[in-house]
């Protein structure tokens, strides 16, 4: 286990505000904890707020970036559990933005203690249409031509073909600069991290949810509507849903005053 | 300069669009129709996510808005545009956000067909890139003849599985396999035949081993084949007692049919002590040359213990020679006397060892680790030179004391032995022969009795004595005892020792004396620790005695001044005065 910290080095840990109630906000995927950035003068008021990096975004450590490891959303969630213990966090209400819902799901479900409940920003625990009574937005087809349209944004050459020529399969050798932009992400990094999160499936796990969880889904969202929200309320005990009168997949972004109002008023309940 | 009006968004070869943070086109202009074929009047209000892919989509709700949201514009975007016609066309689109008009969004799209074909070309040169490497590792880890993997292949393939192993995963056994017969082939049919044979026997091999075995050919006839799992030496041996059963059945190439057989040896991994992958198939190798000395054709698993005590018996021997090169060894000389009359009728030369960390060390230390070696030859030879040059030397002083020295039965048997003898005497010309008398010991395999009668014979004729050391312990005595003529009988001090209260030894050495007078030839006991052994044997009719109750081995220096002694007042004190019968000294080492 990497010390306090390497863990706050690595997931670029950010902790600000002051309150009771320790949030924890995880930004999803194609970004970083600048996402919060609208809602957090709201929040840090109130709240005593932990933000961070997935490692692969942001400014966090490219150098722990593993492709096994992080294939899956357990390794993101590993990394969640390994911050809460690092700051040794409890009560932790887990604010995850789209597929860090899940992430927070994930890491609830392997150290119940140090979590209070979720507050899901537009959620989906599976983005994959499983006919006929899962609707959760996407053929196989759409998510692989994403695969591949990331793969059109990031044409490295060198990235591309050096590993070939060189002959090594080292994520390190892959791995370059990331530059200093918002958003701007490895190419590998970012593929594999769309893959753990388009590909998978965790509606199994919704049932086996031990905290309290607020679904805030979007009125109009291509990524994860309406009825991902309803199904997810369905199966989550403790859940309450909120659907919201906003457009997009980004509200905590585009209606920060919204979705903070409803963050309050659930957690001051 | 103002802008001049005849100039519209129309006239541009680009796409420009215009939506807001709700995802409403608000204006599109022509390029959109010529390129894409929507209508200004088709596109205005409509949902922006129509003109794009359900990929595009994602990247739109993932990437493009947060960036537009946070740093207000981003550049050379890829998407997928639906065009409608319902095809999907690569573009490239700048946005950038005017964040003070309620948040227009403006776009700029351009096709990047062009961008796109030379995105394929690059992963198709990838792709090919990725055969032509693939096919190179191939190449380099494969045997051209059989197919196989070659030895490249196996030796990091060994390294890795032994990582594996030491990392906790199952082990394994290695095998090493020599056909047996195979160069006859090659000598009668030709190598093009052979080398047709050793395809077969490869397909054989692969055929009869498990697909995740990795069988290599080494070279010539000789394979390495890893087995992977826990075997036990039974199982292991099972399978590769099958295979060697296998390749001991005909083969057929060209119609001919051609035998050979296998001789394999096996190796498992991991062992109690650490080796490196070269050791291991030394270790292999090893126990395949076992299999071939004893008859080929079959399994021989190599013995980790055996190696063990073949590895200690090298370091020992490497010390015994470094000893003598570094003149650590001495002889040490034991008297010989008529206990009767008091005579000195000479010395034993006896072997010892100065060991710089044990000590001084008698023959019991490192004997056996030099029994027929080359190292037991070169000691022999050491003794017999050093005693011949004491001789020498006191013969020069005019003690005229005969030396007798031990020769090992392979020593004499050495094809070398007498010629050896003859040039290390002609160097001590002067020396007369009968001084040096040789102890053959009556244990040491005497192979062949007539060879060495012959030896004894001939050194006799140069006027050495010899003697039979340790009469009475080996086998087939009596044969010897006519077939070899020698001087001496030296009865073995085990006898000795017990004569007085075993009535079984007893009768042995009373027999011993009566042959050595049947054969006519002198008879002198070893072991003589007492007055009382000193007085039985000098009643049965051995005068002759040597033990550490007349004295002890001693450094030649000492020999001289105890001569003086004993012929002054040694003899008499120990033998003539009427209280050294109550003397008891210590048991005899060697």
């Amino acid at each position: 286990m990497p010390t306090k910290e390497q863990i706050a080095a690595r997931n670029n840990v950010r902790i600000i505000g002051s309150g009771q109630k320790t949030l924890m906000l995880a930004h999803g995927f194609g970004c970083d904890q600048n996402m919060w950035h609208y809602l957090t003068p709201e929040l840090s008021a109130h709240y005593t707020l932990v933000l961070f990096d997935h490692v692969g975004s942001g400014k966090s450590q490219l150098s722990a970036f593993s492709p096994s490891r992080y294939a899956s959303l357990e390794g993101y969630a590993r990394d969640v559990v390994e911050i809460c213990q690092a700051l040794d966090l409890t009560d932790v209400h887990f604010v995850g933005h789209s597929v860090s819902g899940t992430i927070g799901l994930l890491a609830s479900l392997s150290e119940p203690g140090r979590f209070a409940s979720h507050i899901m920003v537009c959620p989906s625990p599976c983005f994959l249409n499983d006919p006929p009574d899962y609707h959760g937005g996407f053929k196989r087809a759409d998510l692989e031509e994403l695969v591949e349209l990331m793969d059109r944004n990031y044409i490295g050459w060198a990235s591309y073909l050096a590993p070939l020529v060189m002959g090594t399969h080292s994520s390190d050798a892959l791995i370059g600069e990331l530059a200093d932009s918002f958003c701007s992400t490895d190419p590998l990094v970012a593929k594999t991290f769309a893959q753990a999160t388009f590909f998978a499936d965790y509606r199994h796990l919704l049932p086996a949810a031990k905290h309290p969880a607020l679904l805030l889904q979007s009125g109009t969202d291509a990524l994860a509507d309406e009825n991902v929200g309803k199904y997810m309320h369905a199966r989550m005990p403790r859940s309450t849903l909120r659907i919201l009168p906003t457009e997009g997949h980004c509200i905590h972004m585009t209606h920060p005053d919204l979705v903070g109002k409803e963050i309050r008023a659930y957690l001051d309940q | 300069m103002s802008r001049p009006d005849l100039f519209s968004l129309d006239d541009f070869p680009v796409g420009c669009l215009v939506s807001d943070l709700k995802r409403q086109i608000l204006y599109s202009n022509v390029f959109f129709e010529k390129r894409f074929g929507h209508a200004a009047h088709d596109l205005a209000g409509a949902d922006l996510f129509t003109l794009l892919t359900r990929a595009s989509q994602i990247i739109y709700d993932s990437y493009i808005v947060p960036l537009l949201l946070r740093e207000g514009s981003c550049d050379e975007i890829r998407l997928s545009l639906v065009s409608r016609a319902g095809d999907a066309l690569p573009v490239v689109a700048n946005i950038w956000r005017d964040d003070t008009g309620g948040g227009r969004i403006y776009w700029s799209l351009s096709s990047a067909s062009r961008a796109e074909r030379m995105f394929q070309e690059l992963a198709e040169a990838r792709e090919l890139l990725q055969q032509k490497v693939a096919q190179l590792h191939t190449l380099s880890d494969t045997d051209q003849l059989t197919g196989l993997a070659n030895r490249t292949a196996m030796t990091r393939h060994l390294s890795q599985q032994m990582s594996n192993v030491r990392a906790g995963q199952s082990a394994f056994a290695l095998a090493f396999i020599d056909l047996d017969g195979f160069k006859k082939v090659n000598d009668q049919h030709g190598h093009q035949m052979g080398d047709k044979l050793l395809r077969r026997v490869a397909r054989r091999m692969a055929s009869n081993l498990r697909s995740d075995d990795l069988i290599a050919r080494f070279g010539g006839d000789e394979f390495v084949i890893l087995m992977h799992g826990d075997f036990s030496t039974g199982t292991a041996e099972e399978s590769l007692n099958r295979l060697v059963q296998q390749l001991a059945e005909p083969f057929e190439v060209d119609s001919e049919p051609l035998e050979i057989s296998a001789s394999v040896g096996v190796t498992l991994y991991p062992q109690s002590e650490e080796i490196d992958p070269d050791q291991l198939i030394r270790q292999a190798d090893q126990a395949m040359y076992q299999a071939k000395l004893a008859g080929r054709n079959q399994l021989c698993l190599f013995n980790a213990d055996r190696e063990k005590i073949q590895r200690d018996r090298n370091e020992e021997l490497a010390a015994i020679r470094s000893g003598l090169a570094a003149g650590e060894f001495e002889l040490y000389y034991q008297p010989k006397i008529n206990m009767l009359t008091g005579q000195v009728l000479g010395a034993e030369a006896l072997l010892r060892w100065n060991h710089p960390v044990l000590g001084l060390t008698g023959p019991a230390t490192f004997l056996a680790a030099v029994n027929d070696t080359p190292v037991g030859l070169e000691m022999g030879r050491w003794v017999i030179a050093n005693a011949l040059a004491q001789l020498q030397d006191w013969h020069r002083q005019g003690l005229e004391l005969p030396v007798s020295i031990n020769i090992a039965g392979y020593h004499l048997q050495h094809p070398d032995f007498l010629a050896d003898l003859s040039r290390m005497l002609a160097d001590v010309s002067e020396l007369p022969k009968q001084l040096l008398e040789l102890e053959v010991l009556e244990t040491s395999t005497i192979e062949d009795v007539d060879q060495i009668s012959s030896v004894i014979t001939a050194c006799k004729s140069l006027g050495i004595q010899v003697s039979l050391d340790d009469f009475g312990t080996g086998y087939s005595t009596l044969g010897h005892l006519r077939d070899l003529t020698v001087d001496t009988l030296k009865i073995d001090r085990s006898f000795v020792k017990d004569m007085l209260t075993n009535a079984g030894d007893l009768a042995i050495l009373k027999g011993v004396i009566g042959f050595a007078r049947a054969f006519e030839c002198n008879v002198i006991a070893e072991g003589v620790e007492t007055w009382q052994h000193s007085q039985r044997l000098i009643d049965l009719g051995c005068e002759w005695g040597q033990g550490f109750y007349i004295a002890r081995p001693m450094p030649a220096g000492a020999l001289e001044t105890w001569v003086r002694d004993w012929r002054e007042h040694g003899f008499h004190d120990k033998f003539l005065k009427a209280d050294s019968h109550d003397r008891v000294d210590l048991e005899e080492g060697s």
